[in-house]
C-alpha cells in the first residue's frame, strides 16, 4: 500500500496484550483514515449504551495516508471514541509531531481496548509496541510526563499524554502532545484515564511512501502557493495566531461575552491577537509541515507557555468578562499542562458565574474574576471544590442547579466562541453537528463572517442548509486526511483529491471525496442514533433561539433553527425525525 | 467611513463598467494618514457596500487583514514608498496583453506620451502578494504613475482614487491603441519609443 503503513495495533490493557494485523484496504480505501477509519471501527464495535469510561469502550488513534508526507500540515492524527462528556460518538484531533512519529512506529491505527490494572503507558518502535508501568508518572503535569518520558526514550521521541484532569475523569480532559498540542474535545482524555493509560511514546523511523512522487510533489507545490497567496493562511494567522479573529468577530456582534448574554466584549482588543503579539509574544510556533506557523509562544511576568488562541482568548476571557491578558494566558497555560480542554473549561466557569449571578451557586464566582478562574481550572483537574461540580461540564452543572438554560451547549458540548445570532449558519452547524456544538465540523461563520469563498447574508436563514451540508461532508473527508482546518481558506475537495489519489495511486475526484465524508457523517449520525438521540437533540441554548440582541449590527436577531433544519434534514436525505432513509444509506454503502 | 467606501464603490464599480475589474478580482485603496481603507477580499467589484471596505493601518498591522484584500501588503509597500494617497489595481485587457508582448511599453498616442511616457513592464515569478512583486512595484511607482505587473494587472497610484482610476484607464487605451498599431505590422509614423525609454 502507498500512503499507509498497512498495519493496525489492537492493544487490550485488560489483558495485556498486543496483537498487529493487516489495515483492511477495502474499509481504507472508503473511510481513508483519521476520523473516517476511527468512525468505523467505533460504529462496527461498539455496541448501544456502552459506559465512555467503562472497559468496553474503545480509545482508537489514526493517522491518514498524507500524515508524514511534503502535504502541507501533515502532522496530525485524530483519536476516535465514545465522549463521556456527549454520550455521541466523537473525533478529535491535533497537531504537533506525535502522527508523524506514531505512524513512522509502521502503523496506521493504534486500538486500545480494555483497562489496565494499574497506570501505565505504550510505548511504540518500528513494528513493535510494549507496555510499561506508569506508577512514576501517574500524577505528573503533561509537560512533567513529556519531558520524563522522552529523558527515558530519547530526544526523537514524541509524546501523547493526559495530564491529572485525564486521571481523575474530568469529562472535558484533553490528550497533549508534544509542545501543548491538544486533542482537546469531548473527554477523550478522560477515556484514556479509564483504562489507566498515561501516554503513549512513539519514535519510529519507517517513512511514509507515495505512489507517484513527483506528480505528488507537484500538488503539494500548487497547495502550497495557494496557501502562501491566502491572506489569512499567509499573512493573518502568522502575524497573530488564531486571537486575530477577537477583534474582527467583536467587531460584527459574533464574540460572545458573559455567556453568550452578551455579543461583544467592550474590553475584547486587552485580549486580542494584536495584544498578544505586543504584550506576551515570544516567538511564533508551526507544527510538522506547516507553513502557517499560528502556534504562539508566550510568556506572562511569572510563568511561560502556549496561547492564548482564539477561543481560549473568549472562553477564559471574553465569555467569562475577564480582560486580563495574564490572566487569560495563564488560565491557558494550565489548561495545557493540567490536560483539559480550555473551550469546555471556559463554558463551563462562565455558566457557574451565571448560575452564582442567578443567587442559584452560593460560591463566589464572579465575572471578570481572573484569578478564580484560574483557581477553578486546578480545582477541575483535581475534582476539588467546586471542581467536583465543574469536572463534569457546564450541562450536569446547570441541570444541578435547575437552571439547564445556563449551560451553552449542544448535545453537551460547550459552544466555541461564535454567537450564531450573528451568523445563522453557523448556528445550523451547531445544532446539527454529530459531535456537540463544535466549529470544526463546519464553519459557516467563514463563509458568513470572513467571506471564504464568498460572503453570504449572515443574518439570513436562508440557503444555509446546502451549503452547512457540504462543508460537513468536506470537513469529515479533510480529516480523513488529518490535515489542518486551516488549509481549506486556500483549498478545496479538488485539491485534496489529487493529494489522496497521488499518495495512494488510487483515484478519487473530488465528488468522490466528499462523498466519503458524507459516509462517515452518515455513520456518525448511525451511532447516535443508536444512542439514543433524536431530533430534539438537533438544537440550540434557548437563549439563541428566543433572546434576541438587543444592540449593535444583530440587533432583534435569533437563531431560525426549526426552519433550516427541516431543509437540512430534506437536503441530507434523512426524515423528518433525522433518520437517514434506506435510499441514502444504500448510496453511502452504510447501515 | 461613509465617504470612502462609497468612494471606493464608485470608482470599483466605473472599473468593473469598462472590464478592467473582473468579477471579484482587483482592488482599490485610500490612504488617510497612517490609516488605510482597502477593499475587501472576495468582494464583488460591482457591489461595494460599508462592510466591503475594510480600515487597516500603514505601518501597524491590524487583525483586519484577515479581511482585506490579498494584495494590501503590496498597497502598503507603495503608500509608504511614494506619494500615492490612492492605489488602483485593475486587470485591463489591452494592458495586460501588451505585458506578455513587450518588455516596457512605449505609448505611441498623445495623450499615452503625455500623460505616461512609459509603461514599465515589472516581471515576477510569484504574481500576487509576494515581497518580489512589493520590492520591483514600488521601485517603479516611485518614478511612474502607471505600471503593469506582466500577466497580472496595471498598479496606478494618485493623490486620490479619480487620478489613479484615470492613469488606470490611459494606460489600457494607450495599450489599446499600440495594440492595434502593431496588429497591422505597418508601423508607427509616431514612434516615442527612444524618447521616453529612459524617462
Amino acid at each position: 500500500m502507498f500512503g499507509w503503513m498497512g498495519f493496525i495495533a489492537d492493544v487490550d490493557l485488560s489483558r495485556n496484550s498486543i496483537a498487529w494485523r493487516e489495515l483492511d484496504e477495502d474499509a481504507a480505501k472508503r473511510f481513508v483514515g483519521g476520523r473516517g477509519y476511527g468512525v468505523k471501527i467505533i460504529y462496527d464495535e461498539l455496541g448501544k449504551g456502552v459506559d465512555p469510561l467503562g472497559e468496553g469502550n474503545v480509545l482508537v488513534f489514526v493517522t491518514g495516508p498524507l500524515t508524514g508526507s511534503m502535504a502541507p500540515t501533515s502532522g496530525r492524527y485524530s483519536v476516535v471514541t465514545k465522549s463521556p462528556l456527549t454520550g455521541t460518538i466523537f473525533d478529535a484531533n491535533s497537531g504537533g509531531f506525535f502522527g508523524p512519529s506514531m505512524k513512522a512506529c509502521g502503523l496506521d491505527v493504534l486500538i486500545l481496548r480494555g483497562r489496565a490494572s494499574s497506570p501505565v503507558y505504550l510505548h511504540l518502535t518500528d513494528r513493535m509496541a510494549n507496555i510499561l508501568g506508569a506508577d512514576d508518572l501517574w500524577g505528573k503535569d503533561t509537560h512533567e510526563t513529556r519531558d520524563l518520558l522522552v529523558g527515558r526514550h530519547g530526544a526523537g521521541a514524541r509524546v501523547a499524554c493526559i495530564g491529572p484532569a485525564g486521571e481523575n475523569l474530568v469529562k472535558m480532559a484533553a490528550i497533549m502532545n508534544d509542545d501543548d498540542r491538544a486533542a482537546a474535545r469531548g473527554g477523550v482524555g478522560a477515556v484514556m484515564g479509564s483504562k489507566n493509560l498515561k501516554a503513549i511514546v512513539a519514535n519510529g523511523k519507517a517513512r511514509t511512501s507515495v505512489a507517484d512522487p513527483d506528480s505528488f510533489s507537484f500538488i503539494v507545490k500548487e497547495c502550497n502557493k495557494l496557501l502562501d497567496q491566502n491572506p489569512v493562511t499567509s499573512k493573518a494567522l502568522p502575524r497573530f495566531g488564531t486571537a486575530v479573529l477577537v477583534n474582527v468577530m467583536n467587531e460584527v456582534n459574533v464574540l460572545p461575552s458573559k455567556n453568550f448574554q452578551r455579543p461583544n466584549f467592550e474590553e475584547a482588543d486587552k485580549i486580542s491577537g494584536e495584544s498578544i503579539r505586543k504584550r506576551v509574544f515570544i516567538k511564533q510556533r508551526a507544527c510538522f509541515n506547516c507553513g502557517i506557523a499560528c502556534g504562539r509562544v508566550t510568556k506572562t511576568p511569572t510563568m511561560h507557555g502556549e496561547g492564548p488562541e482564539y477561543e481560549t482568548a473568549f472562553a477564559l476571557g471574553s465569555d467569562c468578562l475577564v480582560s486580563d491578558l495574564d490572566d487569560v494566558t495563564e488560565a491557558n497555560y494550565l489548561c495545557n499542562e493540567l490536560g483539559i480542554d480550555a473551550i469546555s473549561m471556559g463554558g463551563t466557569i462562565a455558566t457557574a458565574m451565571e448560575l452564582h449571578e442567578k443567587g442559584l451557586l452560593s460560591e463566589e464566582v464572579n465575572w471578570g474574576d481572573g484569578e478564580k478562574v484560574k483557581e477553578l481550572v486546578r480545582l477541575t483537574a483535581y475534582r476539588q471544590g467546586l471542581g467536583e461540580e465543574l469536572a463534569d461540564g457546564s450541562k450536569r452543572l446547570a441541570e444541578k442547579f435547575r437552571s439547564p438554560d445556563s449551560a451553552i451547549q449542544v448535545k453537551g458540548l460547550e459552544l466555541p466562541a461564535y454567537d450564531p445570532r450573528g451568523s445563522k449558519g453557523q448556528g445550523l452547524a451547531f445544532a446539527t453537528s454529530n459531535r456537540g456544538a463544535c466549529h470544526l465540523r463546519s464553519y459557516m461563520v467563514g463563509i458568513e463572517v470572513l467571506g471564504f469563498p464568498k460572503r453570504i447574508d449572515r443574518l439570513s436563514a436562508i440557503n444555509k442548509a446546502g451549503l452547512c451540508i457540504v462543508q460537513q461532508n468536506l470537513f469529515a473527508a479533510m480529516d480523513t486526511l488529518v490535515l489542518c482546518r486551516f488549509t481549506s481558506y486556500a483549498l478545496d475537495e479538488e485539491h485534496y483529491a489529487r493529494l489522496l489519489s497521488r499518495a495512494t495511486g488510487i483515484s478519487y475526484r473530488p465528488e468522490e471525496f466528499l462523498l466519503i465524508g458524507e459516509r462517515i457523517w452518515n455513520m456518525e449520525r448511525l451511532f447516535n442514533l443508536r444512542e439514543g438521540f433524536t431530533r430534539r437533540d438537533d438544537s440550540l441554548p434557548r437563549r439563541f433561539l428566543e433572546e434576541p440582541h438587543s444592540e449593535g449590527s444583530t440587533k432583534g436577531q435569533v437563531v431560525e433553527l426549526d426552519r433550516m433544519l427541516d431543509e437540512y434534514y430534506k437536503f441530507r436525505g434523512w426524515d423528518e425525525q433525522g433518520r437517514p432513509s434506506p435510499t441514502k444509506l444504500a448510496q453511502l454503502g452504510i447501515g | 467611513m461613509i465617504i470612502m467606501w462609497q468612494e471606493i464603490s464608485k470608482f470599483s464599480r466605473k472599473l468593473f463598467d469598462k472590464g478592467y475589474m473582473v468579477s471579484h478580482s482587483g482592488n482599490l485603496s485610500i490612504r488617510c494618514g497612517d490609516r488605510m481603507f482597502i477593499k475587501r477580499r472576495g468582494a464583488a467589484c460591482d457591489e461595494i457596500g460599508p462592510e466591503d471596505v475594510i480600515e487597516t493601518g500603514i505601518e501597524e498591522d491590524t487583525s483586519t487583514i484577515a479581511l482585506s484584500s490579498s494584495e494590501t501588503d503590496v498597497h502598503r509597500a507603495i503608500y509608504k514608498s511614494t506619494s500615492a494617497l490612492a492605489i488602483v489595481h485593475a486587470h485591463p485587457p489591452y494592458t495586460i496583453a501588451c505585458s506578455l508582448l513587450y518588455d516596457e511599453i512605449i505609448p505611441m498616442d498623445a495623450e499615452g506620451d503625455y500623460l505616461l511616457h512609459k509603461i514599465p513592464v515589472v516581471v515576477v515569478e510569484r504574481l500576487s502578494g509576494s515581497k518580489e512583486l512589493e520590492t520591483k512595484l514600488t521601485e517603479a511607482l516611485q518614478t511612474y504613475k502607471g505600471v503593469v505587473v506582466r500577466g497580472h494587472g496595471t498598479f496606478a497610484i494618485g493623490k486620490m482614487l479619480e487620478e489613479a482610476y484615470h492613469m488606470t484607464c490611459m494606460m489600457e487605451a494607450s495599450c489599446n491603441i499600440r495594440y492595434l498599431v502593431d496588429l497591422t505590422g505597418l508601423g508607427s509614423k509616431r514612434d516615442k519609443t527612444t524618447q521616453y525609454r529612459d524617462w
